[in-house]
């Protein structure tokens, strides 16, 4: 079974949860004989195929122009294992953004006769009005959609040279790519639900981005949605088939159970670990610090992430005089977050709409005990959390002045909580992926 | 007569290291020595010394008729006494020419008197004490951290009765619009003499010399002694009249650098001075004011806090926004928590962080008005000072609890 897979992130290309994802399904998928075809937002027209479990770690790049692959076999003589530059050769290193191109669109005309493939398949008059306005809005330059136009010109160019069995394609920025190759090859199409746009914008949200969602949803044979949260919510907003959902919950990748505790503060430490947005919730983190710290000041609490409210949170945060008490760390690389988790006794995801959330899995891999938002795909799965509406700050302050008073309790949760996040597995999810692929190829 | 008064000022904190948050707890220490050497090398180099050295020969030139206070952080003594030891003695040899005052300021360059009068009475006790020790001269006069002043500053000065008198800079709402130059009293019981800056002809020279926007530039050395001798007809029923300049030395050389021609206007100027006066205006120092004084003088009274760092003359540059004051509150906590706990060392390091330059870097003002601001300050923006600075203060915090 040959699955062409397209993502917008991949490690080492990481800048959220969809990476992490991503990286354990396609390892687990591998070890049951798939082989995928992996195409990443690279500036270069390159795409990677993989056949063995260890082909995660070492992706090798093949390239649909031959000068391409001189010039990076050059570059692979004088790096010897710096992947670090063959990686920004391809055009692509840590960050959402760096995926950033010059390169110019010769190929405009290719994207037209994307457009007239799915037209003539558009089943019925509500989709093809959607599509219109999808038509206008992909040809925008706008830089991320943009970057979408050039991804899908790419995977146009891929579908003729390479043989493939169905297309997996994660989130909106891979849809419009997954609908043409599955158009254009007669495959069947798998569209993977990660995140919706109103997750990301808590409530409505940029309204291109919806209609991609719809369609790509839409024009699915199959929908995998992360958690029964965002099938309901795509069921709700989108009026997608039910019949076509299947929800496969994210699982977690155990690199290495080297979860020794390696302490930076001699108080509790209590955790935010996300991108600092409002999807994620961060001002009922310093709403909690706040009734905490009055408390029981011996407490650190440090936010760690970037996002466009960081700012507004460090000076909102000031403006209480937790004095250091409330710490901000910016940006930490995988390495560094691992350091943190290692260092932290409680940890708080007060999401406002989460589709997973993979953090507290890692969280409580490490024995932290964790505190969830109902509002979460995650809490579907696990037991041994404390589960909280994300706007109930008096009883996430509760939760927390109760494990600070009990250091016991606190510690059993914890070690609860690590035992249990062994047993979610990539494996699992991934044999249900594979169920899936299956149910639509025979 | 027309009394001209300059002062001459040094200062230059101790860089700060910039750490990650794994560094809390672990690391050996929180300044950037490296940094601090290199930055007052160069300052040194393009200021410092060609600067002290020019004055030193105006003094001898003008056989003592030129004269002048001078003053620094305790801070800057002791990063000249381990990096640029021939700067001490270039300020020894000034003060042996008699021609030159030094004027008592806080240690650390601080704002302990918004937080902790004892503190602000330790360093301003310290700095005392360092002047006596290394130049053998006893402060008859002092200056606050950007001439900060309030009534409250005189009382706690009170003790100190060889200080006669306090500069500050002239506010509206204190003096009207009263051109700042006589003398005036501290308020109450309080004995000391108030002098007031003149804001426009220090400004002139600090802001505007190398200013080609600004209408009267470029600046002479003849212009701005007219300048000067015109004060004297500001009012003519009064025997004295005082105009205090004030400039920091690190505006000759390196703010402001020698190719504009700063030296030259610095070496021109107070013989054109004297010329022009013909013999009604004359260089005084603040400690020779106490023999001349014959007028009644009107009293400064203030209860809000005037400075001379913006145009408000008020704190906000230091104390305007949470980040600033959140940090502040944070160190004076724990400056208590080591003087409690008698801890010297950290004592020692807390206090070198109360100076108000790390605050100034936590206003986006600083950002906008610095442009080269990386050759001075370690951090991007104020957020991340003032990160940095929590991060530092916890460092401390750890090994004190």
């Amino acid at each position: 079974m040959k699955i062409l897979f397209l993502t917008w992130e991949f490690p080492p290309m990481i800048s959220g949860g969809l990476a992490m994802a991503c990286y354990g399904m396609v390892k687990s998928l591998l070890k049951r004989n798939i082989e995928i075809i992996l195409v990443l937002p690279t500036k270069i027209d390159a795409y990677f195929i993989l056949k063995n479990e260890d082909d995660v770690d070492n992706l090798k790049p093949i390239f649909i122009n031959p000068t391409d692959l001189n010039n990076y076999e050059q570059i692979f003589h004088n790096a010897k294992d710096s992947n670090i530059k063959l990686f920004e050769f391809l055009g692509i290193s840590e960050g959402i953004d760096a995926y950033s191109s010059s390169t110019k669109l010769k190929s405009i005309y290719l994207f037209s006769d994307f457009i007239d493939i799915i037209e003539r398949n558009l089943s019925n008059s509500n989709q093809a009005i959607v599509f219109e306005e999808l038509k206008t809005n992909l040809l925008s330059s706008e830089d991320l959609f943009r970057k979408v136009r050039e991804y899908t010109n790419k995977i146009s160019k891929l579908v003729d040279i390479i043989d493939f069995d169905l297309v997996h394609a994660h989130d909106w920025l891979c849809y419009p790519s997954g609908i043409l190759a599955s158009k254009i090859k007669n495959k069947p199409l798998v569209s993977h639900i990660h995140a919706t746009e109103f997750d990301r914008s808590g409530g409505v949200g940029d309204e291109r981005i919806h209609k991609i969602e719809y369609i790509g949803l839409s024009l699915a044979d199959r929908v995998i949605s992360v958690s029964n949260y965002t099938a309901n919510l795509i069921v709700n907003r989108y009026r997608i088939d039910t019949a076509k959902i299947r929800v496969i919950h994210n699982a977690f990748h155990l690199k290495n159970m080297h979860k020794e505790k390696k302490r930076i503060f001699k108080d509790p430490v209590i955790l935010f670990l996300g991108r600092i947005t409002l999807q994620k919730g961060p001002e009922y983190f310093l709403e909690v610090a706040k009734r905490i710290i009055k408390i029981f000041p011996m407490v650190r609490f440090i936010m760690v992430g970037t996002g466009d409210l960081a700012t507004k949170l460090i000076k909102k945060s000031a403006k209480e005089k937790l004095l250091t008490r409330f710490l901000f760390t910016g940006f930490l690389n995988r390495e560094e977050v691992e350091s943190i988790l290692s260092a932290t006794d409680i940890m708080i995801l007060p999401s406002i709409s989460e589709p997973f959330g993979i953090a507290p899995l890692e969280a409580m891999s490490f024995g932290i005990a964790t505190i969830i938002s109902k509002q979460s795909g995650v809490s579907e799965i696990v037991e041994n959390v404390f589960k909280v509406d994300f706007w109930d700050v008096d009883q996430m302050t509760n939760i927390i002045l109760d494990l600070l008073a009990d250091p016991c309790k606190m510690q059993n949760i914890g070690k609860l909580a690590a035992e249990e996040v062994t047993k979610i597995q990539w494996d699992k999810s991934a044999k249900m992926i594979e169920e899936c692929y299956k149910e639509l190829l025979c | 007569m027309l009394n001209i008064l300059i002062y001459f000022r040094l200062h230059q904190p101790y860089r700060l290291r910039k750490l990650s948050i794994f560094d809390i707890g672990s690391i050996n220490t929180v300044f950037d020595y490296n940094m601090t050497k290199s930055v007052i090398e160069k300052i040194s180099d393009l200021s410092y010394r060609p600067t002290l050295k020019l004055l030193k020969n105006l003094i001898i030139k003008s056989e003592g008729k030129f004269k002048f206070s001078i003053s620094f952080s305790g801070l800057l003594i002791d990063q000249l006494i381990e990096y640029c030891p021939d700067i001490i003695e270039l300020l020894k040899e000034l003060v042996e020419t008699k021609s030159v005052e030094i004027v008592a300021e806080p240690y650390y360059n601080s704002l302990s008197f918004l937080y902790d009068e004892n503190e602000f009475i330790y360093e301003i006790n310290k700095h005392i004490n360092l002047v006596y020790s290394l130049f053998n001269f006893i402060p008859k006069t002092f200056r606050n951290t950007y001439l900060i002043y309030s009534n409250k500053i005189a009382d706690s000065l009170r003790g100190f009765t060889s200080i006669k008198n306090i500069i500050t800079e002239p506010a509206e709402k204190v003096i009207g619009f009263k051109p700042p130059v006589y003398l005036y009293k501290a308020y109450g019981k309080n004995l000391q003499t108030i002098l007031l800056r003149h804001q426009k002809l220090s400004d002139d020279l600090s802001f505007n010399f190398s200013n080609k926007n600004w209408k009267e530039f470029p600046l002479t050395a003849e212009k701005y002694s007219k300048w000067i001798n015109d004060l004297q007809f500001c009012d003519k029923k009064v025997k004295n009249l005082y105009c205090n300049l004030i400039f920091d030395i690190e505006t000759f050389g390196y703010y402001i650098k020698e190719d504009t021609g700063i030296f030259e206007f610095l070496y021109d100027f107070p013989s054109l001075i004297l010329k022009n006066g013909k013999g009604k205006i004359k260089f005084l120092l603040p400690k020779e004011i106490e023999k001349e004084q014959d007028q009644n003088l009107e009293i400064y009274s203030t209860k809000e806090y005037i400075s001379m760092a913006n145009l408000s003359k008020n704190l906000e540059p230091f104390i305007g926004n949470d980040l600033q004051k959140n940090s502040q509150i944070a160190l004076y906590s724990l400056i208590s928590q080591a003087k409690e706990m008698n801890e010297q060392v950290y004592l020692d390091i807390l206090r070198k962080l109360s100076t108000i330059d790390y605050f100034h870097y936590m206003s986006d003002q600083f950002f906008e008005e610095n442009i080269d601001y990386k050759s001075i300050s370690n951090f991007p923006s104020s957020s991340f000072a003032y990160q940095n600075f929590l991060y530092i203060l916890s460092d401390i915090e750890e090994r004190l609890i």
